[in-house]
């Protein structure tokens, strides 16, 4: 699986035993882009007003987990802060595993062998940029129930021929046979969702050298019959990109209105169109907005009046001036939108961006700091 | 014909009768200005609160003792007939009369069809002025120099930049005494870059003559057709003057007459350092609205609206529309009889037409919003700003000529939160959907 399956290509991975994880962050497109757009790393970029990292410790150590490891390619010292504080938090151990060159999507586990492998414990690895309801406890019943080697979560997907597909093995239901990399004629529809659950004994097959899971190391152990899937309910994202940032987004936030979450802002709320709206609370909204559906506000955000927000993400210290349009967009942290701005299909906002009054954006991809005072009529990046 | 040569006295002018003419066209004219022309003609279009003519009227009013307005053009005589009752009134002083022809006989063929018309009361000289012009009118300054140098003509000249020029007729005069020493129309090659305002004062003894003998001499040798340069292929040559050109009363000022008037008369420029632009194309109305708005706004007009935190001047307001407080206008803007405005509504650079509404928080840039036509909430109805230099309405966007300024015809729909860029389009149409670039039919 190469650059297009959805996870191989970000890395922010975590493994866990009931004790450990694992997370690396070495994409050097990941990394320009972090450096670019947003500024901070993408673990602690907010996700529905949660950093990424928090929504994945957060049920890991729901599950049990109490070691954490960061698979990281550089050591983001801005996390640090951050981590010390989930530590206290949920009770777990953090560790980085720093990785000198990049060694795959596999290597890292290898690296971190001696935390992972401590003892019989199954571990959890998973992809940083994967947003779902994470069900780690019942993967680690059903992989404990099937008792071989390796479980990894699938997603049902519409269109299989984008994905590398798993085909299981005739009259199993878990199983795993074979992967079928982009398939031209129909042979599934489920597909590697980025999340594992697995035995020690793995790390045995892995060498330490840049090599891929999902290339080496899964094929490995489907040969020897020890890999089985484990069906994903619910919503699945693969949030890398900014475009599925923002439909990652509509996902989660739909599942929180199924949950009847009572983070949601109340759809009888007189701003609120069409539902699935999170403000944090210590947002200000002016009079006469129409905001939703699909819209998370952070926290100190502040929107005018008559503002029409739908499909988008407004980070933290971000303000949207009056009668402003914003859709399909993420604006970045303290970022500032004039009057009567529109922007629209996936516009990226970095840090402290300013959009005049007025200024169209279509599809801008607008770094840190810059001030933009003519249209941005074309998708394009503005340095 | 007879010809009446009238005492002369230059000491002060102000015994000469003086006359003026409007050229208006007719609706084989100003295909250029649809779809706004497909409702209105073009003269009656409407520019800082008043009709694109009666801008001309009040530069003529200014000048003492004009008595006689005449108004040529090839429109029904019932077209001018409500805004001829409302100018009599308005400028009581001055006659105003319209002039029908009943087939296109060009700018100087009009004139001399009408010159029984023209000569009636005697007048020494007359002022010629095109409808399609937007400019301050220094009428005053022109007789100015006609009185000063005993001229027979007087052209109004201005400059522009060297490679617009060729667009226009071009004019080269001494730099002394501002005669006239070539013309020619719209030349393939530089000649030079002051042009023909489309602004004229001719003495009556002059002019008339000139024509005949044009006419004389058309019927003796072909005439030589001046070749339009590419960008006004289309507009100066094929699209209206094709059939026209055939028939031979048809006799233009700039073609057939000035030329010669250059050779043998005493034909001087004035060179005005004021705002000029022609009104052609319909996105051309934005600029010519700013323009007159400006004027009014710097001679402390009393029709424009308030200055204030969401009246960014100038800025027209009809007193029968309704434009919410918190709506935020200008600066270049105009909006017409009973037109709503919503709150937090945005409108820069824009003409808003009779009753057209524009809901709240729609943002118009740049555009011309037609009668009638319905602009949703959310919405944004955009052009794009060409340099304040430019004598063009359009600009090259993805390598495709399009018209900058955005215009919505008659009883055109905008819906919410729908968004329209650099667009032309027809009357009744309902727009949905995003659209860009485009000529809506």
């Amino acid at each position: 699986m190469k650059e297009d399956s959805p996870h191989s290509r970000r890395w922010l991975r975590h493994s866990s035993t009931p004790s450990r994880t694992l997370s690396p962050v070495h994409d050097p497109r990941m990394r320009a882009r972090r450096y670019s757009t947003l500024t901070l790393p993408k673990p602690l970029v907010e996700f529905g007003n949660k950093r990424m990292i928090l929504h994945q410790i957060e049920a890991l150590a729901e599950a049990g987990v109490t070691d954490i490891v960061l698979a990281v390619n550089y050591r983001p010292e801005v996390m640090e802060k951050y981590l010390a504080e989930y530590e206290e938090r949920f009770n777990v151990k953090i560790t980085f595993s720093i990785e000198t060159e990049p060694l795959g999507t596999a290597g890292p586990l290898k690296l971190a062998e001696e935390i992972l492998g401590k003892d019989d414990a199954p571990f959890f690895v998973l992809n940083s940029d994967v947003i779902c309801d994470y069900p780690f406890a019942d993967l680690a019943a059903f992989h404990k129930a099937h008792g071989d080697e390796g479980t990894i979560i699938v997603t049902k997907v519409e269109e299989p021929s984008k994905y590398g597909v798993v085909v299981h093995k005739p009259n199993h239901a878990s199983r795993i046979d074979r992967f079928v990399e982009k398939p031209v004629e129909f042979v599934g529809n489920r597909i590697n969702a980025g999340i594992y659950i697995l035995n020690p004994s793995v790390l045995k097959r892995i060498d330490l050298r840049p090599t891929s899971i999902e290339q080496e190391t899964f094929p490995a152990i489907c040969a020897d019959g020890q890999l089985h899937s484990f069906d994903l309910e619910g919503f699945w994202m693969d949030v890398g990109q900014p475009k599925d940032f923002l439909s990652g987004t509509c996902l989660y936030l739909s599942s929180l209105t199924k949950k009847g979450s009572k983070l949601l802002t109340p759809p009888n709320t007189p701003y609120v169109h069409g539902g699935n709206v999170l403000i944090d609370p210590s947002a200000k909204i002016g009079k006469n907005c129409r905001i939703g559906p699909n819209v998370t506000i952070g926290p100190d955000v502040i929107v005018g009046d008559g503002v029409r927000l739908q499909r988008c993400v407004l980070l933290s210290g971000s303000k949207v001036k009056d009668h402003a349009w914003v859709k399909s967009t993420i604006v970045g942290w303290n970022s500032t939108i004039g009057k009567w701005a529109r922007l629209e299909n996936v516009s990226v906002l970095g840090d402290d961006v300013t959009i005049g009054d007025e200024i169209y954006v279509n599809g801008g991809s607008i770094l840190p700091h810059k001030s933009i005072k003519v249209n941005v009529d074309v998708p394009s990046i503005i340095m | 014909m007879s010809l009446q040569i009238p005492n002369r006295s230059k000491a002060n002018g102000s015994h000469a009768a003086t006359k003026a003419v409007i050229l208006v066209g007719g609706p084989s004219r100003g295909t250029r200005f649809r779809p706004l022309s497909l409702d209105l003609p073009k003269p009656l279009f409407e520019v800082a609160g008043h009709p694109i003519v009666w801008h001309c009227l009040t530069a003529i009013a200014k000048v003492p003792h004009i008595q006689e307005v005449c108004m040529i053009g090839y429109y029904d005589e019932s077209v001018f007939r409500d805004f001829i009752k409302d100018a009599s009134n308005e400028f009581p002083q001055i006659k105003i009369v319209y002039l029908r022809e009943y087939q296109a006989l060009g700018t100087a063929g009009g004139l001399y069809h009408f010159r029984d018309a023209i000569l009636k009361g005697r007048p020494e000289r007359f002022f010629v002025l095109n409808a399609d012009v937007c400019c301050s009118f220094p009428l005053n300054d022109m007789l100015k120099l006609f009185e000063d140098r005993d001229a027979e003509a007087v052209i109004l000249g201005t400059r522009v930049s060297e490679d617009a020029a060729s667009n226009f007729g071009c004019i080269v005069s001494d730099a002394h005494t501002r005669r006239v020493l070539h013309y020619v129309e719209k030349p393939e090659s530089h000649i030079s870059n002051l042009i023909n305002c489309g602004v004229y004062l001719f003495a009556t003894e002059c002019i008339f003559p000139s024509i005949r003998s044009a006419i004389k001499k058309r019927t003796e040798r072909p005439r030589l057709v001046s070749y339009p340069s590419s960008e006004n292929l289309e507009s100066s040559f094929f699209q209206d003057d094709d059939d026209e050109e055939k028939k031979n009363e048809v006799l233009r000022l700039e073609q057939d007459i000035l030329s010669d008037l250059a050779d043998s008369k005493q034909f001087f420029v004035y060179e005005t350092k004021d705002f000029w632009r022609q009104i052609k194309t319909a996105g051309s109305a934005v600029p010519a609205n700013a323009l007159y708005l400006q004027k009014a706004w710097q001679t402390g007009s009393k029709e424009l609206a308030k200055p204030s935190s969401n009246i960014l001047p100038p800025v027209f307001i009809h007193p029968t529309a309704h434009v919410d407080p918190s709506a935020k206008l200008g600066p270049n803007v105009s909006i017409g009889p009973r037109a709503v405005v919503g709150a937090g509504v945005r409108i820069k650079e824009s003409i808003v037409l009779e009753d057209a509404e524009i809901k709240h928080d729609a943002c118009v840039l740049y555009s011309i919003i037609g009668w009638s036509s319905r602009v949703g909430a959310w919405a944004r109805v955009e052009g794009t700003p060409t340099p304040v230099n430019s004598h063009t309405t359009s600009i090259i966007k993805n390598g495709i000529k399009v018209q900058s300024i955005t215009i919505l015809g008659k009883e055109c729909g905008v819906g919410d939160e729908v968004r329209v860029q650099n667009c032309v389009c027809l009357p009744f149409k309902e727009l949905k959907r995003d659209v860009a670039n485009e000529v809506i039919m």
